[in-house]
């Protein structure tokens, strides 16, 4: 999905990974993290039990810089399992 | 504004949302506040500058608010209309908007929950009115726009990715 703000000339886009437990959909988000510079992406939020295993989701908004004057943000989800 | 989770929001539909945002903060004395969908995505913005990041807040924001919503479907509740987080300095106040948008009021000791609350219950009668506006406009020949954006920007994000 995605939305745009005309006025702040914004397009956000959200992607969510989806997968079986244990199937690295935190670990696909935290490489994706490694790989980004740290100027284009934002701060990776895990939230996480003790065990690591995602209980609500992790987050991770990252710059595309911009498309036809409008900043482009790809908003990376994860869903727990 | 269309369906299937695509939507936009118009700079005379953001001008409102802004007005009536400064309104809240010279009534109240708050220091902030935003609207956030019920996505996690940030709309409109009014007040200091903010020291955190705007995208992870709204995204933690729409989180705070589903899971809250079911919290008070498992006491009986159909929804908490609104919540307040309490800090020892900054504070948080969150209101629903017709069921679609939250607003969110920060603020400080220099003014009361009290006085917040009063405040925000004007405010989201006039954003109800503004976002009932916009979401009933969608699919209205003004999306045409929209389309051929969204249809430019897909091929641009191609390219981005093509090597």
């Amino acid at each position: 999905m995605s939305m745009i703000n005309y006025a702040s000339r914004e397009i956000n886009c959200k992607v969510v990974y989806y997968g079986s437990g244990l199937g690295g959909k935190t670990t696909n988000l935290e490489h994706v993290f490694t790989k980004v510079a740290p100027d284009q992406r934002g701060k990776m939020v895990s939230l996480a039990t003790e065990t690591e295993r995602t209980l609500f989701f992790d987050f991770l908004p990252v710059d595309l810089g911009t498309v036809r004057g409008f900043k482009t943000r790809f908003h990376l989800y994860t869903v727990p399992g | 504004m269309s369906g299937a989770g695509t939507w936009s929001i118009a700079e005379e539909d953001h001008r409102k949302i802004t007005e009536h945002l400064g309104a809240l903060l010279k009534e109240s004395q708050a220091h902030g506040a935003l609207v956030v969908d019920r996505a996690g995505q940030l709309l409109a913005n009014v007040g200091d500058e903010l020291k955190f990041d705007p995208t992870t807040f709204a995204s933690l924001t729409a989180a705070d608010f589903s899971a809250n919503d079911q919290l008070a479907k498992m006491i009986g509740e159909p929804e908490f209309g609104s919540l307040f987080h309490q800090g020892e300095k900054e504070s948080m106040y969150l209101a629903d908007v017709a069921r679609r948008v939250i607003l969110v009021v920060l603020f400080d000791q220099r003014t009361t929950v009290g006085l917040v609350r009063l405040k925000v219950k004007q405010t989201v009668n006039d954003l109800t009115k503004v976002f009932d506006d916009m979401f009933g406009r969608a699919g209205q020949p003004g999306q045409q726009k929209q389309a051929k954006l969204l249809e430019g920007a897909e091929d641009e994000i191609d390219k981005l990715f093509g090597d």
